[in-house]
């Protein structure tokens, strides 16, 4: 068994034993987050095996590739995209598991069920589920418990792990994670991770009581506390995964709004909400250029879509208010709940379907839950085009791009660059892609659903328009079109960088 | 001297805006003799001829006015280029839209949809508001092909010389091509320089088509063809413009024509300094060996190859016809000309789709061709895979190639800045159609609005729809003409020019 190993790494310059080992040992310690939907399972009587099944099956593959790959364990920098990459794969499929086994026949084909765990699993919220009412207690709730779990991963990677692996630019955020880089990235990874953890956790908690006392109090009589917990488990990760059919139109404004802010919360960068929050400093909120252009991004999107809402008559009063602010909150940060079904705008309102769809690419910012582009790149992609043209005129005129007030070295400034020109690549590939399959198989689908439904999976946003709009699901594409949204939620989530190395010949050469 | 006195603007501005206004004035006076052509042929044929000696007096006059109330020292330089070039491709279409205006034509009478025509002529686009092109007078329509043969001259100039220089979007990789000096000389005698040998292969190259397609008439090849139509077709293909005379563009002439335009339009869209040295010089390796040629040679051959299975696969075509009409309409897509010899509108949804991403390639740089161009497309995947390289490997540093010569950064740059605005635009362009649209009730899908955006500013012509190649774009509202008229200038133009204009820096002193 060592011996196949050391033969891999004779040959090529990547220690694919110590990668498997390390996402072997994630896969162990994911293995206990199956007892929650066990216990669940118990307490609302429903079949206890599909779950236990699950964690045994997650657990048994953990210890084998742990064991099989003992002894190596030095994993740098170069091993960490291997890492990221399979762990994700590795994960979705782990949590697909329990959907296959349970009698539900919504999830029950295994194509069907891994693009349910892809989609809690990166946060994006896109489901092939027609029918939430249909599902059994414990399955619900191990939905929106993978997409927490995914919002855990997802700190870890956007604040520790890619930074590391300088992806797209993602430099920017370093300076949030001290410690040399050469280091084994496990230790300070580690370090970074609670302190963020804490507070990932510590908010869901608030969320789960506010949600909670609401319908204690009556404000929102359809609250109960398995919605409170749900709804949470779907928002601070910015997944999108809810309990009613109809996501949360049919709570009451008063949760709504207070999903809106909690959703705004966790599109914002955790480094910094920690350092506001918990350290007690408000200020840096105010003096963080991508704070600022997040907020502003959204405020001027609510005020816009209120306008096109109220004109078109779709909604007016507070309605209109909340709806357009509600709707602009979760798309922009990558949630994806939804609070009306914004796919019947596409004929009322053209413009307000198009705001949708644009508000799939700005995303949250770095170091936050949220998928798509992040803010952060925007804003260097502005500055770099204004100093492009400013230096077209004046060739002499040399000045470094600064973000809060920090020169960005070109380097960096290159990684955004192809980052955003992969990720346009990629939506437009993918937009292409459904567009023939759904030809090949007389799919209904138009060219705007298409556009709509790679960017939101691309993005890890959830919903899109037409049968897949917030109220629709996902499963009338074919099994081809779910391969490639699968990937498209993979690779969105993962930053592609990481998966785009895998592909290059330079990464495996010794 | 005098005349400084009326525009005291450059003494508070670091731009020499009256020299700018100067030398466009100088170019309007040059269109004015452009209308002679037009009016000998409404002699000959018994049509009015005052709307063109109307223009060429307005025209004439207000360039020679002009010019003696800019007159002065005359420095323009790198700086005032990007104005320049702003102001010649608007001024020029403007008045070269007065013949439409003034002939009593009532598709063109309004002064939008008449600049709109007059636009996607200069720019060499293809796109028509005319929904009976056989209604118009044979002057008149000699004057529409003709407005994209003078664009397509314009356009030699813009593309080898005027933006090389003003290093808009990584253009400045064309620069080492030029013979002659840099920067530091003043602009106007150097682009006379290269403006005139190519000019000389441009003007050939014509003449060779206008030959070649009159003998088609004469031996009674092509029944449809004779002087007038091949004078018309050859001044739209070396331009790759993309106008024709007759309602079904290319489709109203027999085989053998559509595949001679067919090859034309391909030479036509080859850089004209390499085509040049192969042409003029006999150095055919400068084709040859041209990592862009081939990239072009490829994505023509892929976008033939992809279009021909759909058409056989959907029984739209067979045998000869089907790869003549898969070839033909992936080489005037690509190109950027815009012919159709079939209404691809009623082809598949695929082979649309295929049509739509062809019309993003481009023909190459140096060519008549709009949009983004083959070369562009290289560079940028050889920048995502060097960064991908380093992002594993920081120590190595991977200089980007292009023919063997190592690309500076600055021209990468410039690349990828290009590209980032051409899909910005094209984003904003294809919104705002669509919202326009709701706006006065016009039924315009999404798709079609993509491809409108999509062939107005990568001067392509016809796009999807009532917009398809035997439509017309007249069902736009005046709003959306108006975008597209903007789409298709800023286009041509590569964006950077005018997207400069709009920075303070470049009016500071």
């Amino acid at each position: 068994m060592t011996s196949f190993a050391g033969r891999v790494r004779m040959s090529i310059g990547v220690e694919v034993g110590a990668s498997l080992n390390l996402v072997g040992a994630l896969l162990k310690y994911f293995s206990l987050a199956f007892a929650l939907p066990v216990a669940l399972a118990l307490g609302y009587s429903e079949p206890v095996w599909p779950f236990l099944a699950g964690g045994i099956i997650t657990a048994a593959l953990g210890f084998g590739m742990e064991r099989f790959t003992e002894g190596k364990e030095a994993v740098s920098v170069r091993e960490g995209f291997l890492v990221v990459s399979l762990t994700w794969l590795l994960v979705a499929a782990v949590v697909a598991i329990p959907y296959v086994l349970s009698d539900d026949a919504q999830l029950s084909r295994p194509i069907d069920a891994y693009f349910e765990g892809m989609s809690g699993m990166t946060t994006t919220g896109s489901s092939v589920v027609a029918d939430l009412a249909a599902l059994d207690k414990s399955t619900a709730m191990w939905r929106q418990f993978s997409q927490w779990l995914g919002g855990m991963g997802i700190i870890v990677l956007a604040l520790a792990v890619l930074p590391r692996l300088r992806i797209g630019g993602r430099k920017l955020m370093e300076s949030e994670a001290p410690g040399p880089e050469l280091e084994a990235l496990s230790a300070s990874i580690r370090d970074t991770a609670r302190r963020l953890w804490f507070l990932y956790v510590a908010l869901t908690g608030i969320l789960i009581l506010v949600l909670a006392s609401f319908g204690w109090t009556g404000v929102d009589e359809r609250m109960h506390l398995f919605d409170a917990v749900a709804h949470a488990f779907g928002a601070m990760p910015t997944g999108g995964f809810g309990t009613d059919p109809r996501s949360v139109e049919p709570f009451a404004p008063a949760s709504q709004w207070v999903l809106a802010l909690f959703m705004a919360i966790a599109g914002a960068n955790f480094a910094l909400l920690y350092r506001a929050f918990v350290r007690r400093k408000p200020v840096a909120l105010a003096r963080d250029e991508e704070f600022r252009l997040y907020v502003a991004l959204m405020v001027v999107a609510s005020l816009v879509l209120v306008v096109v809402l109220w004109e078109a008559g779709i909604q007016e009063g507070e309605a209109a208010v909340r709806h357009a602010v509600f709707q602009t909150v979760s798309i922009m940060t990558t949630t994806g709940f939804a609070s009306t079904d914004f796919n019947e705008w596409l004929a009322v309102a053209p413009l307000a379907a198009m705001i949708i769809v644009a508000l799939m690419f700005p995303g949250g910012s770095a170091g936050s839950t949220a998928g798509s582009i992040k803010v952060v790149r925007h804003l260097v992609i502005g500055r770099v085009l204004r100093r492009e043209l400013d230096q077209t005129v004046h060739p002499e005129y040399v000045v470094p791009i600064r973000v809060n007030r920090v020169t960005v070295d070109e380097r960096t400034v290159r990684a955004v660059i192809a980052f955003v020109l992969l990720y346009v690549g990629i939506f437009v590939a993918g937009a292409v892609l459904l567009l023939l399959d759904a030809h090949r198989v007389g799919l209904e689908l138009s060219p705007f659903d298409a556009i709509a439904a790679s960017a939101t999976t691309l993005g890890n946003v959830g919903p899109a328009f037409g049968f897949a709009g917030p109220m629709g699901s996902f499963a009338p594409f074919s099994d081809v079109s779910k391969g490639i949204m699968i990937v498209l939620m993979w690779i969105g989530r993962l930053e592609i960088i990481p998966v785009a190395v895998l592909l290059t010949r330079a990464y495996w050469r010794a | 001297v005098a005349g400084r006195v009326w525009i005291p603007v450059p003494r508070v501005l670091g731009v020499d805006v009256a020299s700018a206004v100067n030398l466009v004035a100088a170019v309007l006076k040059y269109l004015a003799a452009a209308f002679l052509l037009p009016a000998l042929v409404a002699l000959g044929s018994d049509e009015p001829v005052w709307p063109f000696l109307a223009a060429a007096g307005i025209t004439g006059a207000t360039g020679f006015i002009v010019e003696r109330v800019t007159r002065g020292e005359q420095l323009v330089g790198v700086r005032e280029g990007f104005l320049v070039v702003a102001l010649t491709w608007l001024a020029i279409p403007l008045f070269g839209s007065l013949p439409y205006l003034f002939a009593d034509e009532a598709q063109l009478a309004r002064p939008v949809d008449a600049y709109f025509e007059a636009m996607s002529g200069f720019t060499a686009t293809g796109a028509t508001l005319l929904t009976d092109i056989e209604a118009l007078d044979r002057s008149l329509l000699i004057w529409r092909q003709f407005t994209q043969w003078l664009g397509g001259m314009g356009i030699i100039v813009l593309a080898v010389a005027v933006l090389p220089r003003l290093r808009v979007g990584g253009r400045q990789l064309l620069q080492s091509e030029l013979a002659g000096p840099t920067e530091v000389e003043r602009l106007t005698a150097t682009i006379r320089e290269t403006a005139r040998r190519l000019w000389v292969l441009y003007v050939g190259l014509t003449l060779a088509a206008i030959v070649i397609l009159t003998l088609y008439g004469w031996t009674g090849l092509d029944d449809e063809m004779d002087l007038y139509e091949a004078t018309a077709h050859a001044f739209s293909t070396l331009a790759i413009g993309g106008f024709s005379t007759q309602e079904e563009s290319i489709a109203a002439f027999a085989a053998v024509t559509q595949w001679t335009i067919l090859v034309l339009l391909v030479l036509a869209g080859i850089n004209f300094l390499r085509l040049y040295l192969v042409l003029v010089r006999g150095r055919v390796r400068a084709v040859s060996r041209d990592d862009e040629f081939r990239l072009y040679l490829a994505f023509l051959a892929a976008g033939s190859i992809l279009l021909l299975i759909e058409l056989l696969a959907g029984d739209l075509a067979e045998g000869e016809s089907a790869v003549r009409e898969a070839m033909f309409q992936a080489v005037s897509i690509m190109t950027t000309a815009g012919f159709a010899t079939a209404d691809y509108t009623q082809w598949s949804a695929l082979a649309e789709l295929t049509l739509l991403v062809l019309m993003f390639l481009g023909a190459s740089a140096g060519s008549t061709g709009g949009s983004i161009k083959v070369i562009r497309h290289l560079l940028m995947f050889r920048i995502i895979r060097r960064e991908l390289e380093q992002t594993v490997h920081r120590e190595m540093i991977v200089p980007v190639r292009m023919n063997g010569a190592v690309v500076d950064d600055r021209a990468l740059r410039g690349v990828v800045t290009f590209i980032v605005l051409y899909m910005g635009l094209f984003a904003f362009g294809a919104l705002g159609l669509v919202v326009d649209a709701t706006r006065v009730n016009v039924e315009v899908e999404s798709f079609e609005a993509l491809g409108a955006a999509a062939a107005c500013l990568g001067n392509v012509g016809p796009a999807f729809g009532f917009a398809g190649p035997f439509g017309s774009y007249a069902p736009f509202s005046d709003l959306s003409t108006g975008v597209l008229t903007g789409l298709m200038w800023l286009g041509r133009l590569e964006i950077i020019p005018v997207a400069v204009l709009l920075t303070r820096g470049y009016w500071r002193a």
